[in-house]
């Protein structure tokens, strides 16, 4: 059937040889008027015919629901011809009744309807005494709807062959459309005899029960459908015929003439309309579906070809300095910490990591199949180093969904994901999902937090072994990542220290030397092991070359002596004057002593060799707060946080000025300038939790215990606590101080023990002191080479002389605990200790107060 | 394939596998199995598309394409089981037990271990004139084998013990043989067939459908007979196998005698004794429940017939659609032939086995046997009684309708065959015959007649067979089957062959001259009308009352079948030539013409300009074609 669509698609135009019936449409079996017609198929735009696709001959167009037959006009012509001729001719040659009959059915199959009737007029002259023809043009005239002519033939039979059944068939199928269905019932009485239905049609049969029930004549109409029960058993099933029974049975007292219906799985899939054939596949319909299988599949193709050639490829750099990748010959810069998306199609490509100049690798991209094309959402990343940490996020959409799950790659130069929704792009917010079901999408992304917090990261998320092995392939790429470097070296050794050493033993001979690198080995060789080959190892160093700056004082750093020491900063000083480490190996010797005065030069020298390192910058304002006026420096660290407002260092020691000077009044507004300068990067709690530090840190530093008490008072959490030990060994509350909980690994920390031996000797629990002093000097004794050498101080059976005291290098206010504890246990020398004690404590941390208490109770 | 063709095939593989019966058996499995290749390819098709897009709904997470796949999949598997449901129904019949008839199980245990064949599973006592086995799979296409021994107590009370034990000898070999099983799974595939044949083949085709359906139609005209040929050697080769098998353990002459009489009153019983009971139903609404002891009783009589039909038994020959060999080659390749021919001058009386074997339990087993019969046969029973009250009625309404006025062929030829129908051929006969001395032309009537005579071997049916199918040539398909039965039951090759040739030549000229005649093309090779002046004047003439004709030209399309009923092709230019929309023109001219020109054949009447224009300038440009120019 044609069928259009916003009126495109394909119509009927005109109609020629217009020929109608009334009769029973085989689709709908409705009666209607079904026509037939000649007429042109047109491919329509708006209902515009623009190509003729043919001209067909439709047959019996229902006016009801349309369905029709149609046949090309020119197939339909030729064989109506040949047939009516050959039909014609076989009657010219044998003029049977049999070959007349066969002529007029030909004339009506093929619609010709003038010669069908003329030639109709030559049988009724010819045949008229013959019941079989009479017969047979009663039923072409009711298959032509007139019924009129159909009953003078069927008449006309009778009148010759008044037992013809065919004939007592079509009148009283006549006589019951007249109504006059008792005329009806006599001339089919023998189709109620048993057995009937074995030689002819029930049909009249049902028409005349149907006509008794039309006219309310229900006992009559419950006698034929009975007889047809009996004779066609199978009718009982049929859902119109019980229909019929039930209507006529209505209001009848009798039980029900209708056997048990009968379930079949089967009538759910017959189709509704009896005599059609159901589905059915044409040559239209195959030429339609292949043409849009094949457009979509030319779709498919062409997608597919496209995903081929266009594969998504994304290079991560993990680095903090700009990435050079060359793949193929085409050169990519990428930014430090970002992503860039590239288009490749499949195959092996080279890739070649310029900045990195490492070998060049090949990058193989190819799909799982064919068809997985489509469904792969593969995505290939290249990852230069294999630094960049790339996070698979599984996120689920769901009303109560799980956690994200988060897998983390890193350490490989090549990676191929399969699955990606959303490579390295953000996903929504939110999704709609029906139903109640989840949905799950699939994230590539990159870590862009720098090395060091990555490490952490790794520490919290996968262990310590994933974080260590993460940075050691950072640092084997990026050796100069010091903040990497430092957080190894904290981490690493408490885990393997041998692996850790080996580690770093691989960066020793490198060139530039990486003085942090070297410092870092120095001191787990020396913490972690008793016998070491440092002195060995350096000298042969030196030997190979003598003038290194860098190696000299490296040299110095493992030097037992202070003298020693001082010769090998001095030599790498001179040997190059550009190196702060140098400079601050000078100052060192200095500073283990408390001259602050003779350090401040070459700390000065050193940060400003090393402005970008904050250690040096930080140990220089040291010296400064040790030698110059509180209030002028306070002004001049004023200025600076205006420069850098977020600066804690600062912050912290420009507090610790201004109480020196009297003018705690004014810390609040650093506290406050400072939380106002974090506000625009930092989250609220951290912001608050630094805020709390520094006011913990003003109050301890001004010596305000009391309030400092109250302040951490039911804070747990771990600067909180530590402040409130702190205020309770200031406040000489021993006891409350050993019962706070500190962490366990602050008790292993040997300053902590040695500091309480101090309260201890304070209060004037000398047994208890000594106790504190012992597990102090135990877990000195565990340290690198420096703090076993405290430890050897204070074991000493005499006090120590001032060159071995200067001999040991720890940071100045671990020093000043050492000589503040050198001074308790050795009352002999206690005028020299205090005062070197009082000369190293400078920062207004804890145990500034307590030692301040022990060196003036010496005086 | 042809009947002749099918002749040959089977001809040469009689003659291929002789004595080699175990390569002949692997043969027609593969063909079974090429078979049911056939049968479920496109299923196989089905779930392959099914599993495909439920593969293309995994990797695209879209449920509907797994939905559509499930579907399918469901669809597919449904048809395959409904086509390949086959449900072998239990026999009708009597099961026995061997505390009830000891007697026939023990010989039925001798006979199996000489037969070394595998027990038999369940015995049943039949209503046939028969004996048989069924191997039957208890899991379907996975096997686990049920053999069943059919028994028929007709055959019980025909033969003798020796004989009877010949003929269970020769069954068991089937199961020793596993015949059977062979022919269970050709009957499978057979009915599988027939299933995808009416749920897809026979379906009515819509107009312009496109479908698999005419491949596999063609597959199927091309394996079937093959395969047919093949698995029908078989069985006949299994035959002569269990024959010697039973003949080497009860005896070749016994067998032989008990081949005999079961010819012979295999043919009594269904040509006198089953008519006869049928004939019953007219009168009586209920089957008779002594069946069984009429039947006994039948064999009792008859004894005067016994030596003429065993001669005509002996005349039959096998064809190759046979599943079993003739009586005359089964006694001769068991050596008997002589033998018996003497021993049959008369009939012999066989002293029964059922006594022997049935026992005590005898009688009580053949009165449930009646009853079982008559159960089974009830229904048919009722409706063929139903007819027989409306053909009654008929025959009345006949006869009140034109009891003295001079009846038409019509009329006449109603009587005789509702009598056929309700009364058999004894009481039609004169009706048939008084139909033919008013009309001896009348189709139906002769071939009634023709079918008659035949059945009694009666030659002069074949005269009025030829008679009925020069009068009708659609009854030429049923006239033949019943000339090859009669050919066949006297032996007459020469006459089979020449019949089966016929056959053949009908079916290709039947079917491609119809094809040839449904349409025309530039492409067909034409001939000279070839019309007698006057006709040729005639047509002039009518042509010529057409105003705007411009030519006028005939031919005819060459034909291969039926060269003598003529396609004439006439070709006509109207209107101006210069003048494109002439379609209106052209039709009203054709139009005319069609009413009025009588050509001695088919016709086709054309536009030049129309859209057989290609046939036209091929027709314009045939010598003497012309027969108007204006």
């Amino acid at each position: 059937m044609p069928t259009t669509y916003n009126g495109i698609g394909t119509h009927y135009y005109g109609k020629r040889k217009v020929e109608t019936r009334e009769n029973t449409c085989p689709h709908c079996g409705r009666e209607s008027t079904l026509t037939s017609y000649d007429t042109r198929l047109w491919f329509v735009v708006l209902f515009l015919p623009v190509i003729p696709l043919g001209r067909k001959r439709i047959i019996d167009q229902c006016s009801v629901c349309k369905y029709h037959y149609v046949v090309d006009l020119q197939k339909w012509a030729t064989a109506s011809q040949l047939e009516i001729s050959g039909a014609l001719e076989k009657f010219r040659n044998n003029p049977t009744p049999e070959n007349a009959i066969e002529v007029h059915k030909q004339l009506l199959g093929f619609h010709q309807t003038v010669r069908a009737d003329e030639f109709r007029q030559k049988l009724v002259n010819d045949y008229g005494t013959n019941a079989q023809v009479q017969t047979y043009l009663g039923y072409a005239m009711v298959h032509k709807g007139r019924f009129k002519e159909a009953r003078d033939h069927f008449e006309n039979a009778l009148k010759t062959r008044p037992d013809l059944p065919e004939a007592r068939i079509g009148a009283a199928m006549g006589r019951i459309r007249d109504g006059q269905l008792d005329e009806a019932a006599g001339l089919i009485d023998f189709l109620q005899k048993p057995g009937a239905a074995q030689l002819y049609s029930l049909e009249a049969l049902e028409m005349l029960g149907d006509a008794y029930q039309v006219k309310g004549r229900h006992s009559e109409a419950l006698d034929i459908y009975q007889h047809l029960l009996r004779e066609l058993p199978h009718a009982g099933q049929h859902k119109g015929f019980r229909k019929k029974v039930k209507k006529s049975e209505k209001g009848q007292r009798k039980p029900s003439i209708l056997p048990k219906k009968k379930f079949s799985w089967k009538s759910l899939f017959q189709p509704s309309t009896p005599g059609t054939p159901g589905l059915v596949l044409t040559r239209k319909g195959l030429i339609g579906i292949s043409a849009v299988v094949l457009v979509f599949a030319g779709i498919f193709v062409f997608q597919n070809h496209h995903i081929k050639t266009h594969r998504k490829v994304f290079v991560v750099n993990g680095f903090a300095v700009q990435q050079e990748v060359m793949v193929n010959a085409e050169k990519l810069r990428v930014g430090p910490h970002s992503v860039r998306a590239l288009e490749l199609p499949e195959g092996r490509h080279e890739v070649n990591f310029t900045t990195l100049k490492t070998s060049p690798i090949q990058l193989e991209i190819q799909a799982s199949s064919y068809f997985g094309r489509w469904f792969d959402d593969a995505v290939w990343v290249i990852n230069p180093g294999g630094t960049a940490l790339i996070l698979r996020n599984e996120i689920t959409y769901a009303a109560n969904p799980p956690p994200t799950r988060s897998t983390p790659f890193i350490g490989e130069s090549i990676y191929q994901f399969q699955g990606i929704t959303h490579p390295f792009t953000p996903v929504p917010e939110t999704v709609n999902i029906s139903g109640g079901g989840e949905r799950v999408l699939v994230q590539l992304d990159q870590e862009s937090a720098k090395p060091a917090d990555l490490f952490h990261y790794l520490l919290g998320q996968k262990g310590t072994n994933e974080a260590i092995r993460y940075a050691e392939h950072v640092l084997r790429q990026d050796s100069g990542n010091l903040a990497l470097l430092r957080t190894y070296a904290e981490v690493a050794p408490t885990l393997n220290p041998t692996q850790a050493s080996s580690f770093l033993a691989e960066g020793l001979n490198r060139r530039p030397v990486l003085t942090e690198w070297h410092r870092e080995y120095q001191d787990i060789v020396e913490q972690h092991f008793a016998e070491t080959n440092l002195v060995t190892l350096y000298d042969s160093f030196l030997r190979e070359d003598p003038t290194n700056a860098s190696l000299l004082y490296l040299r110095g750093r493992i030097d037992e002596s202070a003298g020693g020491k001082r010769k090998f900063f001095q030599a790498a000083v001179q040997a190059d004057q550009n190196n702060a480490f140098g400079f601050y190996g000078l100052a060192s010797t200095h500073m283990s002593v408390g001259e602050w005065q003779a350090a401040k030069p070459f700390l000065a020298r050193a940060a400003e060799l090393r402005k970008e390192d904050e250690a040096f910058r930080n140990i220089h304002d040291l010296a400064r707060i040790a030698t110059e006026n509180a209030n002028a420096l306070a002004e001049e660290f004023r200025l600076r946080l205006k420069e850098l407002p977020a600066d804690l260092f600062t912050t912290q020691n420009l507090l610790q000025l201004l109480i020196a000077a009297n003018r705690g009044e004014e810390c609040d507004e650093v506290i406050n300038n400072f939380q106002l300068a974090m506000d625009k990067q930092s989250p609220p709690e951290a912001i608050a939790e630094v805020a709390a530090y520094l006011t913990r840190h003003r109050l301890y530093a001004s010596g305000q215990f009391t309030e400092l008490e109250k302040l951490t008072s039911g804070n747990e959490s771990i600067g909180a606590t530590h402040s409130r030990y702190q205020a309770l060994v200031e406040q000489g509350k021993l006891g409350e101080a050993e019962s706070v909980k500190l962490p366990p690994e602050a008790k292993d920390y040997p300053y902590w023990s040695l500091t309480q031996g101090l309260a201890y000797h304070l209060a004037g629990n000398v047994p208890q002191a000594k106790t504190c002093f012992q597990r102090g000097v135990e877990a000195l004794k565990k340290g690198n080479k420096d703090q076993r050498g405290a430890a050897r101080l204070l074991m000493k059976p005499l006090p120590p002389s001032h060159e071995e005291f200067a001999s040991v290098f720890l940071r100045p206010a671990e020093k000043a605990i050492l000589a503040a504890c050198i001074q308790v246990q050795f009352p002999s020398a206690a005028g020299e200790f205090s005062s070197l004690a009082t000369k190293l404590n400078v920062e207004r941390t804890f145990p500034y107060h307590l030692i301040r208490r022990v060196t003036q109770n010496a005086r | 394939m042809t009947h002749q063709e099918f002749e040959a095939l089977a001809g040469r593989i009689d003659a291929k596998f002789a004595g080699n019966s175990r390569a002949l058996r692997l043969r027609v499995l593969l063909w079974a199995i090429l078979g049911y290749i056939g049968l479920l390819w496109w299923f196989c098709v089905v779930l392959t598309l099914a599993a495909f897009m439920w593969w293309v709904g995994i990797a695209a997470e879209v449920v509907a394409f797994n939905v559509f796949a499930l579907v399918l999949a469901a669809w597919g598997i449904g048809s395959t089981v409904s086509t390949l449901w086959v449900r072998i129904a239990p026999p009708v019949g009597r099961e026995l037990r061997a505390q009830e008839v000891p007697a026939l199980f023990k010989e039925l245990m001798d006979l199996q271990q000489k037969c070394r064949a595998p027990k038999v599973d369940r015995v049943y006592l039949v209503p046939e004139l028969n004996a048989a086995v069924q191997e039957v799979p208890r899991l379907g296409p996975l096997g686990v084998w049920r053999k069943r021994l059919l028994l028929g107590l007709p055959l019980l009370d025909l033969l003798s013990l020796q004989e009877l034990r010949a003929v269970i000898a020769h069954e068991l070999a089937h199961v020793s043989r596993a015949d059977a099983r062979v022919g269970h799974w050709t009957y499978r595939l057979r009915r599988g067939w027939e299933t995808f044949i009416i749920q897809y083949l026979a379906r009515p085709k819509a107009a312009d459908e496109v479908s698999l359906r005419d491949v596999t139609r063609k597959f199927l005209n091309w394996f079937w007979p093959r395969f047919n040929a093949r698995a029908l050697v078989l069985c006949r080769t299994a035959e002569y196998g269990a024959d010697a098998q039973a003949a080497a353990i009860a005896g070749a002459e016994n067998l032989g005698s008990a081949l005999v009489r079961t010819a012979v009153y295999s043919r009594q019983v269904e040509e006198k004794f089953w008519p006869g009971i049928w004939q019953e139903a007219k009168d009586s609404s209920q089957p008779p429940g002594d069946v069984m002891d009429r039947i006994s009783c039948f064999f009792s009589t008859g004894a005067d017939e016994f030596q003429p039909i065993f001669s005509k038994c002996l005349m039959e020959v096998t064809t190759n659609t046979d599943t079993h060999p003739c009586l005359k080659q089964r006694l001769a390749a068991l050596g008997v032939e002589d033998i018996l021919r003497n021993k049959f001058s008369t009939l012999v009386p066989s002293g029964r086995a059922a006594g022997a074997l049935l026992g005590a339990a005898q009688d009580s087993l053949r009165s449930e046997l009646s009853s079982i019969w008559k159960q089974e046969s009830s229904t048919a029973w009722q409706l063929r009684h139903q007819l027989g009250i409306s053909l009654q009625h008929r025959i009345e309404q006949l006869q009140e309708a034109m009891p003295s006025r001079e009846r038409d062929a019509d009329s006449l030829w109603d009587k005789a065959h509702t009598t056929l129908q309700l009364h058999g051929e004894k009481a039609a006969l004169p009706l048939i015959k008084e139909v033919l001395e008013a009309h001896p032309a009348h189709a139906l009537a002769n071939f009634s007649m023709g079918r008659i005579l035949l059945s009694e071997d009666d030659p002069e049916g074949e005269e009025l067979l030829e008679r009925a199918i020069s009068k009708d040539e659609t009854l030429l398909p049923a006239s033949c089957d019943l000339l090859f039965d009669f050919y066949r039951r006297r032996g007459d090759t020469a006459q089979l062959n020449a019949l089966r040739a016929r056959l053949d030549e009908y079916d290709v000229r039947f079917e491609a001259g119809q094809k040839e005649r449904q349409s025309v093309s530039a492409s067909d090779a034409l001939l000279p009308h070839g019309l007698a002046e006057a006709e040729l004047k005639a047509v002039q003439r009518i042509l010529g009352e057409v105003e705007d004709l411009r030519g006028a030209w005939l031919a005819r399309k060459k034909l291969t079948y039926f060269p003598e009923k003529k396609l004439f092709l006439l070709c006509v230019e109207v209107g101006n030539r210069w003048v494109l929309t002439v379609e209106d023109l052209e039709q009203e001219a054709i139009g005319f013409l069609l009413g009025r020109i009588e050509l001695p054949g088919q016709a086709l009447i054309f536009a030049l300009r129309g859209e057989q224009r290609r046939l036209g300038k091929k027709i314009k440009k045939f010598p003497g074609s012309s027969i108007l120019k204006r």
